[in-house]
Parts: structure tokens; C-alpha cells; sequence
């Protein structure tokens, strides 16, 4: 398949300098690496009490591991704060006219509310619940807390008009988003997820590599941001 | 009070592949043509370019090329029984919209259907006999045979440069290609994509069971192409943000890098985009279109008055306007009267997550979006159902076109949907699984079709299509059989973990399975089965031509684009050589 | 093409400074090595410095007649500057050279004469060292732009993506894949290997179709950009 060079010296030879480029890329991810998480909250949407669920939950959803840190740590918790302050968040690509009646499971989403309203009803119903309770969610052990959010997960809790279990999904939906987006958008901070899974990221072009089979390839992953010409569609034709 | 625009020759409805080319085809033989497209303008620069364009919250999960459901959306229901509710967010199927339509965040990929395919109905009674159908299945013949189409199939191959190599060549069977495919007069123009390690694995696991692996047929460039329009491919580079994006590269396939250039270059042609056609009009016969209307970005109402008009505004799309517009006479279920609508089908897709061990470096990442190792022996009728209890089939693929981490972090089955588990989980398994795509035939069903919404609107106040859809037993035992031994080739690739994961009903839209969405306004030889004619023609109004995968009876296990291509040249060819010179019913 | 392959200037004060220069970059070359504990990259770093300064007995030339020991050459942008450019490509190149499949009448004599671990070792000696940076030309900031806007957008009036889609933000390469720096690259040969591979004496699939499109002046302009593009950094 070659088109030149001799293939069986070219794969030795690009496993040797792939030892020396991983072992520069993963040595260490420090946690101290991802800067102070207080000094670079966002601040669009969420408000104090929101926050500090949401970072105890997706602190539980995703968590932190003696190698890799977890959502909380990845900036989630921003990404979900500037998700919800956008358009996503305001119903973009949400069709939202009446009636709205209950579907089938078949059916999908059916209720009224957009992606904000639903995170701020939902939130606001989960701490009135733990205003009665001894403890707030961010301060029971971790395995109450996995507990609590199995009891969202089932479905058995209505949320002030959102079934828990819905309310759920979009929570893990939106960490998995947030852990695994390009960070351009708040959340896989440094891009740790990309490392952490080895996805080399938005530069990509593989035409010499796809067919080397099972050579380990390890870059330091490259994000949107990392490109000096970031620009956004139709910026040059106007939207026309 | 709308404006009425001086007359032209043609208005052509959506501007993608089928646009596209039919007025190229029509603006070259001389006549004035305007395309309406409903969204916006783009092109290879700058809205393809990365790392912008490698952006999967934006294109993949956000949908930013697809149709804005805020301002028109469709709804669902899985039996007429129910009560359709609207689908407010794409997730099952993702209609496009923009100029170059679904060409431009397509995959590539590049399928022939069976000769016997195109009389399905006639070849299945005829080999297994009335029995082997459910009572409610409404298979169909086409009116047009695939020798017919044969020259535009390879007239649409040399546009786009397909990647293959030929299994079938003129009836001679040859190494390398599918040998299982209908016979093609000649060669691909570029050779088949690099295959990738789990493809290569595929291979020889498949060979070893004694099926026929393959390069799938791609319209990802593998060199430097210069088509029969005067335009240039680069090769593919597999960055794996193929389907949902646009190419940077100017490899992939879409009308922009393969024909829009030329097309925009005609003084016969004017492009008009956000126009959102709103209904064609018909003269006080209902027998003749006298144009569409449709209101611009201001919410300004014109009326194009037109002598011919082509609908190619997607499959779903076509289906709507065609009821908006009070062409041919709407299906219903129960009495099974009517045409538009009737026989709406989808595909039957199932997976096989294949877990390797973690000495096993796939890469998935480097993909290009044709990208795969196929078999075809389970696809269609390539198989003998005589002792079966169903028809149809899927082919069976293995590679990977991406593995996007927010929506590939595939983990085995047991394990937790989040935690410190499943996290582990999602590191230990992401660069060494495998998922073996099978695609399959989707039959037609009394109880499956298109109609007008009672209830819901768009935001110009009309109704919105509705969607009645599920699954046909049939297939969902198709869906089994051929899973099944799908499985048994991922065992013998010395998988870790294999999970045979059918198709089961009921059919749900709230997870991707795929944007086939075929039939409504179907193709064939008799007006009491049929919307259009085997030219595509409307048989209620001669001046409206119909061009989509809304013109098949049933789907096949092939996905739709290039059999597309090949009724487009088909109908081109009719109206420049039949139509243009004696204006009628063709049939 | 015989223009480019002349002569050799050699520009004495230049070269004492590049002797001097030499010295610091072979000696931290060989320090940076010692930190990697495997014994056989410090026999081929022994020999790829052996290779590099006085060439072999077989035929090879001293590559650092021409490119100097730090790899920046003498700064006139006839020979490419190879510090810190992937190893991978620099030893692909050898090998066309070598096969002539690269056709260029200077290197491909060395090319032949060099043994495949040969290739190896002086593709990484290259790679791993850094060149002083030489103060690009003074650009004319139009140039500069028009080369920014094709580097990182392209120029849809004639079929060209963004260089950097391939070669990276900034023109930084891909070390890996093996597509090589552009940034900090001397325009002079960028310019000149731009027209190799439009009339085919270099031979690349995702280059024919650029290198045929891009006219004179965009040509000129992105090499421009590239050479004052921030310097390739050894990764």
C-alpha cells in the first residue's frame, strides 16, 4: 500500500517517536493544573444554590479518580451555566406550540418548558425538598448522594411538574456534554476528557495513519481555540 | 397582497442534489430556472473550514444543519389509533436544509440496488410465493427497471467519483468488489478507501465464515478527481467529522464541490435562498401548476408563476407539499384509498457493539464517512428465505466513520450509566470497540404514512406533516435473523464481549437511527398504487415532477443517495428529450 | 530548477556564527538526550552527530554543509530550515529522495548512500534541535493578511482550503502523521516546493490540487505569512 518508503522501517520508526510523544503528553495531569476552579466560575445563569447542587452532582456523575479528574473539575458546571444563559438554553431547535399533552415513550419530550426552565424548576424543587432536611445535597456523603440521584433517575419524584427521571437525563446529557465538548464552550477544562480517552481532537487529518493498524497514536490534543482563524459559518457569505 | 414575479420557464423546489442537477440539466438546455431554497447559502470556504467546522456540539448535537423545528417541525404517532404529537426536538432522523441540501453532511455512501429490487413485488411472489407476506405488507414494483437506469446510476457515480472497485463487471464477476452486486458496465472512477483496522479485522473474520468482504462505495475522494462538470476533488483525509459537517477539503461529494459551480455560472439559472415555498398553485382545472408561492426572509409573499415545476425538497418535504397543495388525492389507512402518503417506509438499522481487548488500538477517530468493510450476503434477497418466515435483509458493516466522544463512549452491557464505573469503563473501552452497522430493509405497510397534521402548525400557519410509523413484524424478525449473524462473525473476531442488539419495535424518536425516510409519493405503473409516474411525473398534474426517495415503494437495505442520483439523470433525460418537446403526460 | 541547486553560499562570517551556534546545540542535543534512559537512542544520536558533521565514507556529505548543525541552514531559504521538524517526515523525504519519487539532483545521491538506520537517526538529531531564530524579512502587511486569509480560511474562487487544516494552527505541522511545520519555515522554499508539487517533481495527493490552483501572488503571500508564523517548537 505504500507509495514509497519501505513500510516496515517507517511503522518502527513511528512507534519509537510515538513513545517519546506520549510519555511527554500524560505524564502527570496534576489537578493543579487546571488553575484555581473558584476564580473562573462562570456567572450567566446559574445562581449560588444551583451551582452548588450541580457540583455535587456531577461530581457524582462523573467523578474524580486517583488519575483523572471528574466533571466538577472539568468545568461542567460552567458549561451547563453558559449552555443555559444561550440559545440552547432559551429553546433553540425546540418546536414549542400547543396543546401539550402527555406521548408516548415513543414520542419524546412533550413538555413545556425549555432547557432553562426546566434546570431552574427541577433545581428549585430538588432544594426546597433538602431545605427540610438536616443535611443540603452537597453535604451528604457520597454515597447518599448516589442514592439521591438514583431516586431522580427512576422517576419516582415529580419535580414541581417535571417527572424526576426526565429531569435526570438532561442532567446526564448535558455532563457528558459539557466533560466531552470542545472547551470552547466551558467544560472538558484543558481538554483533560480528550487526554483522558485519547481523542486527539478538532485538527484532524489522518490520510497516512488510518492505515497503519494498531499503532498507538497519542497527540496532544488540539481544541477549536487552539486555531488562530476561529470563525463561525456563513461569516463570509452573510448568512445568505 | 403577494407580488407577482415575471414568469419563467421552471421553478425548481429545494436546491440540493435533485435541484441541483435537474437545473443544471434544464438551465443548459436553454430555459429560465429558479431555485427556491428555504435556507440559507453556503460553501467549502469559508463555512466548511476547521477546526471551526470540527465542532460536534454545534453540528452533532446541537443539529446545526438541520431544519429549524422552532418554525417547522413534523409530528409522530406509531399507529393510526394514536394521537400524533409533534417531535420538538430531531433526534430519530435529521432532515437538512440549506443550499446543497442533505449533499453536503451526508456520509458518502454509495449503493447500486438489486436488479430484482425494482420489480420487488413480482420477484418475491414469484420465488417464495404470495404466503411469505404478512397481510398488511404493501410491497410494490417501480415501473422502471434497473437495465433502464443502469447509465444514470453511472452517470451519477462519474459526477460524484465514487470510490470502489466492481464486483459485477458486465456480468463478469471480479476480485476485489462485491460479488453479489448488479452488474455495472464499468468500472468505479477512483479506487476504494483505505480500510481500517477494524475493518481489516471484519475481513477476515467474515472470509473466514465463508461471506464476501468488501470496500463500501464511497463518495469520500481517495485522489485528486476531476469530474465530467469540469470540477476537482481532493482526497479524503478521514478526520471524522463527515456525516452532520460539511468537507473542508473539497473530497466529500455534495452539490457545492460537484456541480453548484457550474450550475451558478449559468445567466439561465437564479438562485433564490431563504424562500420558504409555501404551496404550488394550481389553475381552476387542478389539472396544471401555475407556479409556487412562497414568502422571502421578510415575510414578503410572491408568486412565481412557472411552466414546470420540480419538487425536490426531501423525501418528507415533497410529501407535505404535494398535500398542501392539493396534488393527487391523500392516503387513508383503513380503506386504503388514495395515493400521496401511502407507502412510507424508513430503515431498519441494528448494531453489534464488539468489544475488544485493550491491546487492540482501532483508532475509530480516523474515519472518513463511507468509510467500512461490508458484506452483502444478508442484504435483500441476497439470501434464501424460503424456510425463513419473512423477507428482506441488511448488510452488514464494520469501521467506523467517527468516535466524536459525545456521542461514542460506547461501555459494555451491566455497566452503570454514570459514576466512577462507568467512567472507567468508557476509558477501558473507547479505542478498542467496534460497532457492525446493519442497515436494512424497511417494507411498506398499510398502516405506515404521510399525512396532514389536524392540529399543529408551522410558524406560516400551515399544517405540519404528520408521521404514522412502526416497525412491520417482518422486519423486526429480519431484524433478529440477520443480527444474529452478525454476532457470530464479531465472536469469531476474537471479541471480548459481542452484543446482539436487533431492531425491536416499537419504533421511537428519541434516539438516531438514521434519515432514510422513503415513500408518499411513490413511483410506478399504475395511478391507483402510485403519485408519480415511472418518469417522475405527477399523474394528477403533468407540469409538476416529483424527484426524492418520497418516489420509493419500499427501501431497500441500501441507503437512498445514489439510486437517487440515478432517477434524477433518469428524469432529466425525460424531460429534455420527451417532456420539453411535447409538454403531457408522458405515460 | 538547476537555479536553486547552484551553488552553495557560504557566507564566512555566517558561518563561524553557525559554528558557534553548532557547538551549544550538539552539546545540549546530546545533554537533552542522556535524560532519555535508553541506550539505543544514544548510540544512534552518536551516530547521526558523526553523520551530520563529517558525513559518511560511503558518499553521504556532511548535512550540515548545507543545513547547518542547528538545522537553519544559511538563512537564504535554498536549503529548508529542519530544526524541530517531525522526525517522521524528514526521514519520508529521505526516502523519496532516495527512490525519486522527490526528484531533486543534490539529495538524492546522499539519500541512496544513507543506510536506513542512518535515516532514522539523523531525521531525529534534526528534529530534536532548536535553531536560533533568524528575523524573518519585513513583510508588507497586505501580503501578510492575504497570506492569513488562505492559511486559515482559504479561497473559495479557487477550490483552496486552509493550509492549516492539514498543517496546523499556526502552520505548527503534525508531528506524528508526519505533515511538516510551515511555520517559521524560510518563505523562499515554500514557494519554490509549492511549484514542485504543481509540476509533479514532488508527489503529493493533497497538495497537487492546492499547489495547481493557488496563484503567484497567493502563493508568495502564505509563504510570507508562514515565515513569520510562530517558530516550530521541538515537541
Amino acid at each position: 500500500m505504500s507509495d514509497g518508503p519501505s513500510s516496515n522501517s517507517r511503522r518502527n520508526f513511528l512507534r519509537s517517536s510515538l513513545v517519546l510523544i506520549s510519555t511527554a503528553t500524560l505524564a502527570g495531569e496534576a489537578p493543579a493544573l487546571l488553575g484555581s476552579a473558584r476564580a473562573e466560575e462562570t456567572r450567566r445563569f446559574l445562581n449560588e444554590s444551583e451551582r452548588r447542587f450541580l457540583l455535587a452532582a456531577v461530581d457524582r456523575l462523573i467523578p474524580a479518580d486517583e488519575r483523572w479528574p471528574g466533571a466538577a473539575e472539568a468545568g461542567v458546571v460552567n458549561y451547563i451555566d453558559l449552555q443555559m444563559a444561550g440559545a440552547w438554553g432559551g429553546g433553540e431547535m425546540l418546536y414549542r406550540h400547543g396543546p401539550f399533552r402527555k406521548g408516548t415513550p415513543t414520542q419524546g419530550y412533550q413538555l413545556e418548558y425549555t432547557p432553562a426552565e426546566l434546570f431552574r424548576r427541577s433545581i428549585l424543587a430538588i432544594n426546597a425538598h433538602f431545605a427540610s432536611q438536616a443535611k443540603s445535597f452537597d453535604q451528604l456523603p457520597s454515597e447518599e448522594k448516589d442514592a439521591y440521584l438514583s431516586s431522580l433517575e427512576k422517576g419516582d419524584i415529580d419535580l414541581d411538574g417535571v417527572p424526576s427521571n426526565t429531569f435526570f437525563d438532561f442532567l446526564l446529557q448535558h455532563t457528558v456534554e459539557g466533560f466531552f465538548s470542545d472547551p470552547i464552550y466551558g467544560g472538558n477544562k484543558n481538554k483533560l476528557a480528550w487526554k483522558m480517552i485519547g481523542f486527539p481532537g478538532a485538527y484532524a487529518d489522518y490520510h497516512d495513519l488510518i492505515d497503519k493498524h494498531g499503532v498507538e497514536f497519542h497527540r496532544e490534543p488540539l481544541s477549536i481555540a487552539d486555531g488562530p482563524g476561529y470563525h463561525s459559518m456563513n461569516s463570509g457569505t452573510g448568512g445568505k | 397582497m403577494p407580488q407577482t414575479l415575471k414568469e419563467v420557464d421552471v421553478v425548481v423546489i429545494g436546491v440540493g442534489f435533485a435541484g441541483s442537477i435537474l437545473a443544471k440539466e434544464l438551465a443548459a438546455s436553454g430555459l429560465k430556472v429558479v431555485g427556491l431554497e428555504r435556507g440559507h447559502s453556503r460553501h467549502s470556504v469559508p463555512d466548511f473550514q476547521a477546526p471551526a467546522i470540527h465542532d460536534e456540539l454545534k453540528y452533532s448535537i446541537r443539529k446545526g444543519m438541520m431544519q429549524d423545528v422552532t418554525r417547522e417541525a413534523m409530528t409522530f404517532r406509531n399507529h393510526y389509533r394514536e394521537v400524533a404529537l409533534p417531535m420538538r426536538q430531531w433526534e430519530a432522523f435529521l432532515p437538512g436544509t440549506g443550499l446543497g441540501g442533505c449533499g453536503v453532511h451526508w456520509n458518502g455512501q454509495s449503493w447500486r440496488y438489486h436488479e430484482e429490487e425494482f420489480i420487488y413485488k413480482t420477484h418475491i411472489e414469484q420465488r417464495y410465493g404470495k404466503k411469505i407476506l404478512d397481510p398488511d405488507l404493501r410491497i410494490q414494483d417501480w415501473g422502471v427497471t434497473y437495465q433502464e437506469l443502469e447509465p444514470y446510476y453511472d452517470r451519477f457515480e462519474y459526477l460524484l467519483g465514487v470510490c470502489g472497485k466492481a464486483g459485477n463487471l458486465n456480468g463478469k464477476i471480479e476480485a476485489g468488489g462485491n460479488p453479489l452486486e448488479a452488474p455495472r458496465s464499468r468500472e468505479y472512477p477512483n479506487p476504494p478507501m483505505k480500510e481500517q483496522y477494524s475493518g481489516a479485522l471484519f475481513r477476515k473474520a467474515a472470509s473466514e465464515l465463508g461471506y464476501h468482504p468488501f470496500l463500501q462505495p464511497s463518495a469520500n475522494s481517495t485522489r485528486p478527481y476531476t469530474n465530467p462538470e469540469g470540477l476537482t476533488l481532493n482526497p479524503c483525509v478521514y478526520c471524522g467529522f463527515c456525516e452532520r459537517y460539511g468537507c473542508e477539503h473539497f473530497a466529500k461529494a455534495s452539490p457545492q464541490t460537484v456541480i453548484l459551480p457550474v450550475l451558478m455560472k449559468n445567466p439561465n439559472f437564479e438562485l433564490r435562498t431563504e424562500s420558504q415555498v409555501l404551496r404550488i398553485n394550481l389553475d381552476s382545472t387542478g389539472k396544471k401548476a401555475t407556479g409556487v408561492s412562497y414568502m422571502d426572509a421578510h415575510g414578503r409573499e410572491f408568486e412565481q408563476p412557472a411552466s414546470l415545476v420540480l419538487l425536490t425538497a426531501f423525501a418528507l418535504n415533497d410529501v407535505r407539499m404535494l398535500l398542501l397543495s392539493g396534488i393527487g388525492k391523500p392516503y387513508e389507512p383503513t380503506t386504503e384509498t388514495g395515493v400521496v402518503g401511502r407507502n412510507y417506509a424508513y430503515q431498519t438499522q441494528s448494531y453489534v457493539p464488539t468489544f475488544l481487548g485493550e491491546d487492540v488500538h482501532l483508532n475509530s477517530y480516523m474515519a472518513g464517512g463511507a468509510s467500512g468493510t461490508v458484506i452483502d450476503d444478508f442484504s435483500v434477497d441476497n439470501f434464501d428465505h424460503s424456510s425463513l418466515g419473512f423477507i428482506g435483509g441488511c448488510y452488514v458493516l464494520c469501521g467506523s466513520t467517527n468516535a466524536r466522544p459525545v456521542e461514542f463512549h460506547p461501555t459494555p452491557p451491566g455497566t452503570p450509566r454514570w459514576g466512577r464505573k462507568w467512567k472507567d469503563a468508557v476509558r477501558q473501552h473507547y479505542n478498542h470497540t467496534a460497532i457492525f452497522n446493519l442497515s436494512g430493509t424497511s417494507t411498506s405497510m398499510r398502516g405506515n404514512y404521510l399525512d396532514l397534521d389536524p392540529t399543529y402548525r408551522d410558524a406560516w400557519g400551515l399544517p405540519l406533516l404528520r408521521i404514522t410509523f412502526d416497525f412491520p413484524d417482518n422486519d423486526v424478525r429480519m431484524s433478529r435473523f440477520v443480527t444474529h449473524k452478525a454476532s457470530e462473525i464479531a465472536r469469531q473476531m476474537g471479541a471480548k464481549i459481542v452484543v446482539d442488539s436487533p431492531r425491536t419495535g416499537p419504533f421511537t424518536t428519541t434516539s438516531y437511527q438514521s434519515t432514510h425516510n422513503t415513500g408518499g409519493a411513490v413511483i410506478g405503473a399504475d395511478p391507483s398504487t402510485s403519485v408519480v409516474n415511472r418518469y417522475c411525473q405527477s399523474w394528477d398534474v403533468p407540469n409538476v415532477f416529483v424527484v426524492g426517495a418520497c418516489n420509493y415503494p419500499q427501501n431497500s437495505s441500501y441507503n437512498p443517495t445514489l439510486t437517487l442520483g440515478a432517477l434524477i439523470y433518469w428524469t432529466a433525460d425525460a424531460l429534455k428529450t420527451r417532456y420539453l418537446k411535447r409538454p403531457g403526460p408522458l405515460v | 530548477m538547476t537555479k536553486i541547486h547552484s551553488t552553495v553560499r557560504v557566507k564566512s562570517v555566517l558561518s563561524i556564527a553557525v559554528v558557534f551556534v553548532a557547538v551549544i546545540m550538539v552539546a545540549s542535543y546530546l545533554g537533552a538526550q542522556t535524560t532519555i534512559p535508553n541506550k539505543s537512542i544514544s548510540n544512534e544520536s552518536q551516530m547521526a552527530v558523526r553523520i551530520v558533521a563529517e558525513g559518511t565514507t560511503r558518499g553521504v556529505v556532511a548535512c550540515s554543509r548545507c543545513h547547518g548543525f542547528d538545522g537553519a541552514s544559511d538563512g537564504s531559504g535554498a536549503f529548508p530550515r529542519l530544526d524541530g521538524q517531525s522526525a517522521q517526515y524528514l526521514a519520508d523525504q529521505l526516502r523519496r529522495f532516495a527512490s525519486g519519487d522527490r526528484q531533486n539532483a543534490l539529495m538524492q545521491p546522499i539519500a541512496r548512500a544513507l543506510k536506513d538506520d542512518e535515516i532514522n537517526a539523523v531525521s531525529q538529531y534534526y528534529a530534536s534541535v532548536h535553531a536560533v531564530p533568524i528575523p524573518s524579512r519585513p513583510v508588507p502587511a497586505q501580503l501578510r493578511d492575504r497570506g492569513r486569509q488562505v492559511a486559515e480560511v482559504g479561497d473559495l474562487s479557487v477550490r483552496v482550503q486552509a493550509c492549516e487544516s492539514c498543517h496546523g494552527p499556526n502552520g505548527e505541522g503534525e508531528p506524528v502523521s508526519g505533515v511538516p511545520y510551515l511555520g517559521g519555515q524560510y518563505s523562499h522554499y515554500i514557494t519554490v516546493q509549492i511549484r514542485m508539487f504543481r509540476q509533479g517533481y514532488r508527489k503529493s495527493q493533497q497538495m497537487i490540487v492546492p499547489a495547481h490552483n493557488l496563484s503567484e501572488q497567493d502563493i508568495t503571500a502564505v509563504a510570507a505569512y508562514f515565515e513569520q508564523a510562530s517558530a516550530p517548537a521541538v515537541k
